[in-house]
């Protein structure tokens, strides 16, 4: 063989290789249900979310608490999806698995300006980026980038869940999937009556109308917020957890035996 | 070496502090492990430790402890009068949820009473002009919102006759 074909064909193949690696779907984020080890009587239902015996959403939580609100703001997505006061979903530390990856951070630090939005270059670095990014899996806090990465993967994950769980109703209970209702942490159906799914809740529901009406609205839905089955709309602004009150600060705090 | 501070009486030994050199900050830390006035940049210009000396704000970090003999100091554990009657500023930070790390925010708290104790209703310019502290998380905005909170609170209070509670040390 000629060395000129040796190392253009060996170009080639290194092409084809990674034109059909980018190609091919990027990671999926939403984890088996082993990932959240199920103790006994739990039901895991993705590498997020599991369900305690007494109800409670236990959803797995792979960002630091830096008084940013972060362990306030990702179980507002869970409580939102599935439907349940946010009292209900608790948090538990998440594994080292790739899963749990800040893929969003990646993807806002490449050097394109807003205004260059849309274009092919930037859609393709993205994309690129978020293919690299699953697959490193830095399971990092910063950059603001912790509701941005969680708005796509935890919703997600917590509407499949919804969407498990629904089935399961629905096959237990004899009746379609879209009758039932989710309210205040319970699934109920067969009354005939299309409960939680009615004007702009549906629509949020089947994912319409969700960029463009969202911030008119917003106020008012926080004002009501209880007429959403007491679970919260992501957005509204709520008290932090674990801000007040009487706690030493971690850099204070004095160990036994600490020099 | 004889310093009050939030009105008890504390005697240094010369063991201690040396000659009197030692900076405020330093005293209340690690002599006396009052641990909630910050260390931050340490050369006065962030604002994190901020105490009051006779009422006064002062950065701590930059003051040597001879310099505050036979004075008054409160610090953020003297702010309070205990638990259940935390001063209005307190609450205010709570209702306003302004803290975010809470680094800088004991100094914050500080400097605000002294603020409020010369100006009862400041403005957001007097303010944005008095509070010269740093906040690396930019708590700046409920900062204020906190200020003209607690400003609210002790107006109606003063008004109703009561006294003022915790606005002297």
């Amino acid at each position: 063989m000629k060395r000129r074909t040796l190392i253009l064909s060996g170009l080639g193949a290194a092409g084809a290789l990674v034109v059909g690696w980018s190609l091919l779907p990027q990671r999926s984020r939403m984890g088996a249900g082993d990932l959240m080890q199920p103790a006994q009587g739990e039901v895991a239902l993705n590498g997020w979310l599991k369900i305690a015996q007494d109800g409670s959403i236990i959803m797995a939580m792979p960002r630091s608490e830096m008084g940013q609100g972060v362990h306030t703001a990702l179980p507002q997505l869970v409580a939102e999806e599935l439907d349940v006061p946010l009292a209900q979903v608790r948090i538990s530390q998440a594994g080292s698995d790739r899963l749990y990856g800040n893929v969003a951070m990646f993807v806002a630090s490449l050097p394109f300006h807003p205004r260059q939005d849309g274009s092919t270059l930037v859609k393709t670095s993205e994309w690129m980026t978020g293919k690299l990014a699953r697959e490193l899996g830095v399971v990092v806090t910063g950059g603001s980038s912790s509701v941005s990465d969680a708005w796509g993967s935890v919703r997600l994950a917590a509407a499949t869940a919804r969407a498990q769980l629904a089935q399961a109703a629905a096959s237990k209970l004899g009746v379609a999937p879209e009758s039932l209702q989710f309210e205040g942490g319970k699934i109920s159906g067969g009354s005939g009556r299309c409960g939680g799914c009615e004007g702009r809740r549906c629509q949020a529901q089947r994912g319409q109308g969700i960029q463009t009406d969202w911030q008119d609205a917003a106020a008012q839905r926080c004002a009501s917020e209880s007429q959403w089955h007491g679970a919260v709309w992501p957005g509204c602004a709520l008290a932090r957890h674990g801000l007040c009150c009487g706690q030493t600060q971690p850099h204070d705090r004095r160990l036994a035996r600490q020099l | 070496m004889e310093v009050t501070i939030n009105g008890k009486a504390h005697t240094l030994a010369a063991a201690q502090v040396g000659d009197g050199n030692m900076p405020l900050l330093w005293v209340l830390r690690d002599v006396l492990n009052m641990t909630g006035t910050k260390f931050g940049c340490g050369v006065a210009a962030c604002g994190a430790c901020t105490v009051r000396v006779d009422g006064q704000a002062v950065r701590s970090c930059v003051t040597p402890v001879a310099g505050v003999a036979g004075k008054q100091v409160q610090t953020i554990e003297g702010l309070s009068q205990g638990a259940d009657k935390l001063h209005a500023l307190q609450q205010a930070w709570i209702a306003e949820q302004v803290p975010q790390c809470g680094y800088c925010q004991s100094g914050m708290l500080m400097a605000a009473a002294a603020l409020l104790e010369s100006n009862p209703a400041p403005s957001d310019a007097q303010i944005d002009a008095a509070m010269t502290n740093i906040c690396r998380c930019g708590t700046y905005q409920r900062v204020r919102a906190g200020i003209h909170r607690a400003a609210k609170a002790l107006a109606t209070k003063a008004a109703s006759a009561m006294p003022i509670q915790g606005a002297t040390a």
